[in-house]
């Protein structure tokens, strides 16, 4: 319902804003808009049907893992 | 989105930046380093935040008129510029999360615990999207009108708690070892100065630097550092520094212990007041680098303010996911964060200041 209710909403936001962009020819920027909507309301529903987004921090923790170890062997970081 | 900012406006911005989320996190992290001593951590992170500005005013000063994402594609090229550029605007991404989930929790621990903390994340960031539309010199002029309020209710929060100040509770002072001033400094950098860089470059096109906007960075910097100082040492000579460490938001506890004549209680909201000023400042101005960042790199920048709310969406969403618990966000930040904000903060503005002095070498060669 709450995905829905998400989904109704930015339909109407995107309806007041997207015929201006269209208008003015700025085709990227609505390519860009609509893609990144469709996004947010695909992880949206997700959410609300339970399925786990995936972690940016896991991805961040897990790409800087060496500078980390290598800040707490200088004792930079508390271990 | 780039109209000019005048070095006052500078001023506060920087300083409502660096006391942004610094306020509830720092005074807990460095009572845990250094008890009775947090406080000489805090100036030692000052000192060494103003080495930063220094570095910060140099790359800003030799890009002038041109902001992070400019710079970005002059220095490194246009298709490696664009990759740092989008991954820059996806790491502040983060961040506006990740600052939003501690508005979320603060307000569900501390004032309203049966509400959601998405409904909280949800009312906040569409504050945030209206500001956003606005732009940053409305942004500016807001942070202007409510610099005196914050100041104003920064020292009346000091003059309230004096009668529960115990000078005694500092004593000994600098009882810690060496290390416990390199890690406390280094908390401090990485929660006020080292994100300062990306936020403040990507505003960089909108400082005149004819007047006296690196003062402005250095005033701003001075000011965030004396109010820290005295948040820190007036939670330690309150709280004793091992209720300070175990306090999960020790400056808002001491503003719970105001009680003047049995009469003047319960103002601690009014603290909580004063935060959301400064974390509402930090978060649009991270949310502007995200924007700022999407719409340079796919060069849409006359239409950026038509991202504002399909970002807006998507960090109330990932408000909820970046932080699944309180531990997780504890470590990550003890850990994961330092390393992210060296990058950033450090290894970041340093390669820039070199490929611009390099660019200029060659330029005068030729």
């Amino acid at each position: 319902m709450a995905a829905v209710i998400v989904l109704l909403l930015t339909v109407s936001i995107a309806a007041l804003e997207l015929p201006r962009l269209w208008t003015g020819g700025a085709k990227k920027a609505v390519l860009l808009y609509v893609c990144m909507m469709a996004a947010g309301n695909v992880a949206f529903a997700a959410r609300s049907f339970g399925y786990a987004l995936p972690n940016p921090s896991d991805w961040m923790r897990v790409g800087l893992a060496p500078m980390t170890e290598a800040l707490t062997r200088l004792g930079l970081i508390a271990s | 989105m780039n109209e000019q900012l005048t070095p006052r406006q500078l001023m506060i911005l920087v300083a409502y930046f660096i006391i942004g989320t610094t306020i509830l996190v720092v005074p807990s992290a460095l009572a845990a380093e250094a008890k009775q001593s947090a406080w000489i951590l805090q100036l030692a992170g000052t000192g060494s935040g103003l080495m930063l500005i220094a570095l910060y005013v140099q790359v800003f000063k030799r890009n002038a008129n041109s902001n992070l994402f400019q710079i970005n594609e002059r220095l490194f090229g246009r298709w490696i510029g664009k990759g740092i550029s989008l991954t820059i605007a996806l790491l502040v991404f983060v961040f506006c999360a990740q600052v939003l989930y501690y508005i979320g929790r603060f307000v569900t621990t501390q004032i309203m615990p049966d509400t959601p903390s998405e409904a909280i994340h949800v009312l906040f960031i569409i504050t945030v999207v209206v500001g956003m539309r606005m732009g940053i010199p409305s942004i500016a002029r807001t942070a202007e009108i409510y610099f005196p309020w914050v100041l104003l209710l920064f020292i009346f929060f000091i003059l309230f708690i004096m009668p529960d100040i115990r000078v005694n509770q500092l004593l000994p002072a600098g009882e810690f070892e060496s290390m416990s001033l390199v890690r406390g400094a280094l908390q401090v950098m990485s929660y006020s100065f080292l994100p300062m860089f990306v936020t403040f470059a990507s505003l960089n096109a909108a400082y005149d630097w004819r007047s006296s906007m690196a003062k402005a960075f250095v005033y701003g910097t001075l000011l965030s550092g004396v109010m820290l100082t005295v948040l820190v040492m007036v939670s330690t000579m309150v709280l004793g520094p091992d209720n300070t460490t175990t306090q999960l938001y020790p400056t808002y506890v001491v503003a719970r212990k105001i009680n003047v004549g049995n009469f003047l209680q319960r103002v601690e909201v009014i603290v909580a007041f004063l935060w959301f000023i400064l974390i509402f400042i930090k978060l649009i101005l991270y949310f502007d680098v995200v924007i700022m960042g999407i719409a340079e790199t796919f060069r849409i920048t006359k239409h950026a303010k038509t991202l504002t709310v399909p970002v807006g969406l998507l960090i109330a969403i990932f408000s909820a996911v970046v932080y699944p618990d309180y531990v997780y966000q504890q470590e990550w930040d003890n850990t994961t964060w330092v390393a992210v904000a060296l990058l950033i903060g450090l290894a970041y503005p340093i390669a820039l200041l070199f490929l611009s002095l390099f660019r200029k070498r060659k330029a005068a060669a030729k």
